[in-house]
């Protein structure tokens, strides 16, 4: 179930002095399956196109569908589509309110009107996707859990509700690198497991790199270019223009490129990186060039 | 989230904005006094040609400024209702049953609604016109004096100025909770009283806990940054009452000294007067 967005328009405040353009004139799609990343600098309007794929904000201007609901319409079925597109926003562990992890996990099934025995299906599975010990978890205070356990139960919360399309808004902001590395990891199996379509707001090039199918560059309330991370992360200068950067491999292969050795593809990981850099340098058997 | 307008700041850069705080300060807490005092229909009249003066020089919206009445209809209409039809007199202008109004109650009711009017859009104006923090500095200058018996001035002004500054934070994050849940499925405007008030459970909670963590984070820095280490703190912005602030004072004192005229001396003979003129009695 594809997201086509097309011309999409929005301003804050509108009519106050205080009137500002997030969006103008957005035009993206958003393929079956993939695993898209959205970068751009603050202000770019990355919050605001993503809080208009579940109808947290109103289509102003523009068109704009969720495989067949019509966000442009005058009337949406908000449950129905909170139930296909599940939004995870930043710090989502600041969401969790209630006594127990299972109360809370459970408040999305809830609201969508489910039977008690499904919540308690969907509880059960969602904490265990999110990599949590449903039995050691599901009776303590959401408040007493470590950082990486709160957010995970967060992002649990909204895992519950099924979504076949997860959007996460920054979802390793304020963890240290193992707890980013296992958020990440989470999504990437939530996608295999749960969720097939995901979208990544993240100012991290290095894990855009690592994950993304497509990248999309947001600038001044449009898209800039939507590409894969191979090909995006050679345009280092358009890049850096828009205050953003390149993955530490995708530096090293530009300097290189600059340098006069320029290696065939694109790294996007480091490893990747060493394995291109062994084989171009030592001609694949492994040499030492001196 | 964005429709509350009461109190909020409209920039622009009118010579009321620019005006000492303690200047519109005095004025307005002398203005809601002296509302109390307008007499007669003359003197009414007179006040809301000199708020529309007033709200023409600052340059906000004659719009923005009756928004302000909007939040408080209900109280407007309610006060002139209640004196509409509780008041009695001798004069009966019509009568239902045992409704009665009378030409006191009428009298009565269009004064207090007027009032209240009055001094909604009076001080409202004090507040579009004066960001918060030229509020509270013009506040603590001027609660000064209180030092003298021991007033912690200081500390008070601190906490209205935390207060004020958190007011926009506070709107923010409920705003970003209340999406969190939304897109959980929450809704908030749907269903009877009671439901609506455990609907906003999943939002409060969380609003508290990130309160009080924020109040423990601008503690810490405060003190890092030696707040309260000395006694006698300078500030950055420094007032200077200038011709214009005096001039204004001196108009303001002018206009009460009016209202005040109308009402001991004349004895709201100036209806009397112009009613005499437009009918020729």
């Amino acid at each position: 179930m594809p997201i086509v967005i097309k011309d999409l328009t929005y301003t804050y405040m509108r009519k106050t002095p205080y009137e500002k353009k997030a969006l103008d004139r957005l035009t993206l799609t958003v393929n079956d399956g993939e695993f898209l990343c959205i970068i751009g600098a603050t202000g770019s309007g990355k919050s605001t196109l993503i809080q208009h794929m579940n109808a947290l904000i109103r289509v102003e201007s523009g068109e704009m569908t969720v495989d067949d609901m019509v966000l442009h319409a005058k009337r949406v079925d908000l449950r129905r589509l909170r139930g296909k597109v599940g939004m995870v926003f930043q710090y989502p562990e600041y969401q969790l309110f209630e006594e127990t992890v299972a109360k809370d996990v459970a408040f999305g099934p809830k609201n969508m009107g489910l039977p008690q025995e499904e919540i308690a299906v969907r509880v059960r599975e969602a904490i265990r996707l999110c990599g949590l010990d449903y039995d050691e978890i599901k009776d303590r205070s959401p408040f007493e859990l470590s950082g990486g356990q709160k957010r995970r139960a967060a992002i649990a919360g909204v895992v519950a509700m099924r979504p076949e399309i997860l959007i996460l808004d920054e979802p390793t902001a304020g963890l240290d690198p193992e707890g980013r590395r296992d958020i990440l990891e989470l999504a990437r199996s939530l996608q295999r497991e749960a969720s097939p379509t995901v979208i990544m707001v993240s100012h991290n090039m290095d894990e855009v790199a690592r994950h993304a199918d497509r990248v999309a560059v947001l600038a001044d309330g449009g898209i800039k270019t939507v590409l894969p991370p191979r090909e995006l992360f050679k345009q280092e200068a358009m890049l850096e223009e828009l205050g953003l950067g390149v993955p530490v491999s995708a530096k090293l292969w530009n300097l290189l490129k600059a340098a006069g050795a320029e290696m065939p593809l694109l790294p996007l990981v480091p490893e990747e990186f060493a394995a291109m850099f062994a084989d171009y340098a030592g001609g694949g058997k492994g040499e030492r060039r001196e | 989230m964005n429709n509350i307008s009461f109190g909020q700041y409209y920039p622009s850069n009118s010579f009321i904005h620019r005006l000492d705080p303690r200047v519109k300060l005095i004025c307005a807490v002398i203005y809601v006094a002296a509302i109390f005092f307008v007499d007669s229909y003359f003197v009414y009249a007179a006040v809301l040609l000199f708020g529309i003066t007033v709200i023409a020089l600052s340059r906000v919206p004659i719009g923005t400024v009756l928004k302000t009445v909007k939040s408080v209809l209900f109280l407007i209409l309610l006060t002139f209702a209640l004196n509409l039809f509780l008041v009695s007199g001798d004069k009966v202008l019509w009568s239902w049953k045992f409704i009665k109004i009378t030409a006191t109650g009428l009298d009565y009711a269009v004064r207090m609604a007027f009032r209240l009017f009055l001094l909604i859009t009076g001080t409202s104006l004090l507040t579009l016109t004066t960001t918060p923090m030229e509020l509270t500095d013009g506040l603590e200058s001027l609660m000064t004096p209180l030092k003298a018996v021991r007033f912690p001035v200081r500390d008070i002004a601190l906490i209205m100025s935390i207060a004020l500054r958190f007011i926009p934070t506070l709107m923010e994050e409920t705003t970003k909770i209340m999406n969190a849940q939304k897109a959980r499925g929450a809704s908030f405007d749907t269903g009877n009283l009671l439901k609506r008030v455990k609907a906003l459970l999943p939002v409060l909670i969380p609003l508290f806990v990130s309160a009080f963590r924020r109040a423990e984070e601008l503690a810490l820095a405060m003190d890092s940054r030696c707040y309260d280490a000395t006694p006698n703190r300078t500030r950055r912005r420094q007032f200077k009452i200038n011709m214009v602030d005096i001039a204004v004072l001196l108009i303001f004192a002018a206009f009460i000294t009016l209202i005040i005229l109308d009402k001991y001396l004349w004895g709201g003979a100036m209806d009397g007067i112009i009613y005499g003129l437009i009918f020729k009695k």
